[in-house]
């Protein structure tokens, strides 16, 4: 199996999801703070809560999938690989590969939030978080294997 | 005339105008002709009692036949193009070489008036839904099975299992829970339609039984019994009506099934859109030797507890011979690769667990419950059996499953539940094959596969356990490299 180029999520989009998810956990702290003065108790169990997933999501979680997720494109085959504590390879064959659907997030370009869906007859493989220039790239090398299967 | 037929020509059968009525027609028609009875077929006094209800069925009626009149179809040499949808809005065109299957149904309220419905799909769209469904007349089905089909030349082979092989078919084949199901929304409709006296006199017979029974066993014990039996037999009653005088032709280059007893049914298959071959056994058909042939083709086997079968039951001989036949063209290929015989405790572990589970619940459940314990021990035994039996089949798994890829074929043996698969399937039809690990499989070097093939369905077939290296080379070795 010949490896022509592998990609990997961009970290841009780490950092995003780091700033939102830190934002979220900011936001619900004071509103815990603000609503449930009167509840000591329960407040400091909630914002423990919210401190606490949004640590393991920043600082563990995260940094984990992103870490374990990359795709490669072969000669004939292209492949994802990822999952935290269920892993997992998947296999698509060039000849499998029917269209692609690119979805492009609004300021994407800062924040990698490119994806893109790799359909086939029966299945798919779904690729997160790709920079601008991955998802070109992808996206050129899989019209080309539809139009050589069209042919 | 002439306008009027050529009005007609490009139209659906007008029994079709009746199928877009709203399901709640029968209810307001049903007691409107009650009422014209009842006035003794005096139309004025029943017009004047009863004109609303009329207004109504009239501008039901009308919407009907709006819809009927903007459906238009046409057969052309290379495809076939439709106005569907509301005001014949979405037009759809289906090449021939695209359509998977074409399924012809006659039902009873369709015969007197020689309409057929017509059922056209392709590997696109949903699993759920039919691409196109038109209700035809009969020269136009003549019309679409000469082109859609390659020219008609002689059967190469007709199957006709024995009414015997059916009647265990669909014995086996048979589910209590769908049988409730269909029996539950039998008795709902017909309660809506007639009143609730249908209803009634069901939940009176269902207690009389039950009060016969109950001398020995407890009351809801009867009539949980009851219940299921009632299901089962019904779903066995639709299976063996469906599947009567069932037939396979292989003719060039399709498969044609032809079954049914109340409602005919017609399906004509390409086989190079079967998508792959399931042969399936329970642990009982395994012992005797016994198996149903299964076929997997975009639109065959779609409608609400029908089965795609091929083969109903026969035995495994038969099968092959008769495979052999009908489809040369799916190969069947040895096994490569199998589990482990010591991972045996990742095939019997989750049934182990489910075995304990059971009766610790009970226990639990009885300490919390004390005057419940009739019920828990009732409960325990009945959920106990089916997973002792679960216990079984899955230690029996360990030596059938296995993945063999040769030739430009695979084989794919698996158990699913209760139910043990061979899957045949051309590696082309492949379109996705995953490796997967879950924890446990991780610290003892595990892998299972999961295996995407062609088909509207992102459905895949789980063959699990293999040792890590061996299973990773194989699919590099046997799948990724070839084209």
């Amino acid at each position: 199996m010949i490896v022509i180029k592998s990609y990997k999520p961009h970290q841009n989009a780490l950092n995003f999801l780091r700033i939102c998810i830190s934002i979220i956990a900011l936001g619900l702290t004071v509103a815990i703070v603000i609503f449930l003065k009167s509840l000591p108790i329960l407040m400091y169990t909630l914002v423990a809560i919210v401190c606490g997933v949004g640590f393991l999501l920043n600082f563990i979680l995260l940094p984990i999938y992103f870490y374990k997720t990359s795709c490669t494109v072969g000669e004939n085959y292209v492949s994802k690989k990822g999952g935290i504590i269920f892993t997992s390879k998947q296999y698509m064959k060039k000849s499998s590969v029917q269209y692609i659907t690119v979805i492009k997030t609004p300021l994407s370009k800062f924040t990698a939030g490119n994806f893109l869906i790799i359909h086939a007859l029966g299945g798919g493989i779904i690729l997160y978080f790709l920079s601008d220039n991955d998802t070109e790239e992808i996206k050129n090398l899989m019209k080309k294997w539809t139009k050589e299967g069209e042919c | 005339m002439l306008a009027l037929k050529q009005f007609f020509h490009k139209r659906q059968h007008p029994i079709k105008i009746l199928g877009y009525t709203t399901k709640s027609f029968w209810l307001l028609i049903i007691p409107l002709a009650r009422s014209l009875v009842a006035v003794k077929f005096d139309i004025a006094t029943w017009l004047r009692g009863w004109w609303l209800d009329i207004l109504v069925i009239g501008i039901i009626f009308l919407f009907a036949f709006t819809r009927w009149a903007f459906v238009t179809y046409q057969i052309r040499d290379d495809e076939i193009v439709a106005n569907t949808g509301f005001f014949g809005m979405l037009r759809v065109t289906i090449p021939y070489n695209k359509i998977c299957c074409v399924s012809v149904t006659q039902g009873a309220l369709y015969r007197p008036f020689k309409a057929y419905k017509v059922y056209i799909d392709t590997n696109s769209g949903t699993d759920k839904s039919t691409d196109l469904v038109l209700a035809m007349k009969k020269k136009d089905i003549e019309h679409l099975k000469s082109f859609s089909a390659s020219p008609q030349t002689k059967p190469k082979f007709i199957y006709t299992p024995r009414k015997r092989n059916l009647l265990i078919f669909s014995l086996l084949f048979s589910s209590t829970l769908s049988g409730v199901i269909i029996f539950t929304t039998f008795l709902v409709q017909a309660s809506r339609i007639v009143g609730r006296e249908i209803e009634q006199r069901f939940f009176y017979k269902l207690s009389s039984y039950a009060k016969y029974f109950t001398l020995r066993l407890p009351k809801y014990v009867v009539a949980l019994a009851l219940i299921i039996i009632a299901g089962w037999l019904f779903s066995f009653c639709v299976n063996i009506v469906r599947h009567w005088s069932f037939t396979v032709t292989r003719n060039q280059n399709n498969i044609i099934i032809t079954s049914g007893f109340i409602t005919k049914r017609f399906h004509q298959i390409p086989v190079d859109k079967i998508n792959y071959i399931d042969i399936q056994q329970s642990l009982l058909m395994k012992l005797f030797k016994i198996c149903s042939v299964q076929i997997h083709a975009s639109g065959y086997g779609k409608g609400s507890r029908e089965i795609a079968v091929l083969i109903p039951v026969t035995t495994l001989s038969v099968v092959k011979r008769t495979m052999s036949l009908l489809i040369p063209e799916i190969q069947s290929v040895p096994i490569d690769i199998r589990p482990l015989k010591r991972n045996v405790m990742r095939y019997i572990l989750p049934p182990i667990w489910l075995c304990l589970g059971i009766p610790a619940g009970c226990l639990v459940g009885n300490w919390f419950l004390p005057n419940w314990t009739e019920i828990f021990r009732f409960a325990g035994i009945i959920f106990e059996l089916p997973a002792i039996w679960l216990l079984i089949v899955k230690t029996a798994s360990i030596f059938t499953t296995g993945i063999g890829i040769s030739k430009g074929y695979a084989n794919l043996s698996y158990c699913s539940l209760y139910k043990f698969h061979m899957v045949l399937v051309k590696t082309e039809k492949i379109s996705k094959a995953s490796v997967y690990q879950t924890p446990f499989q991780y610290m003892r070097n595990n892998i299972s596969f999961k295996f995407n093939v062609h088909g509207e369905s992102k459905l895949s077939h789980k063959v699990k356990n293999f040792p890590q290296k061996v299973g990773e080379d194989f699919l590099k070795e046997k799948f990724m490299n070839t084209d």
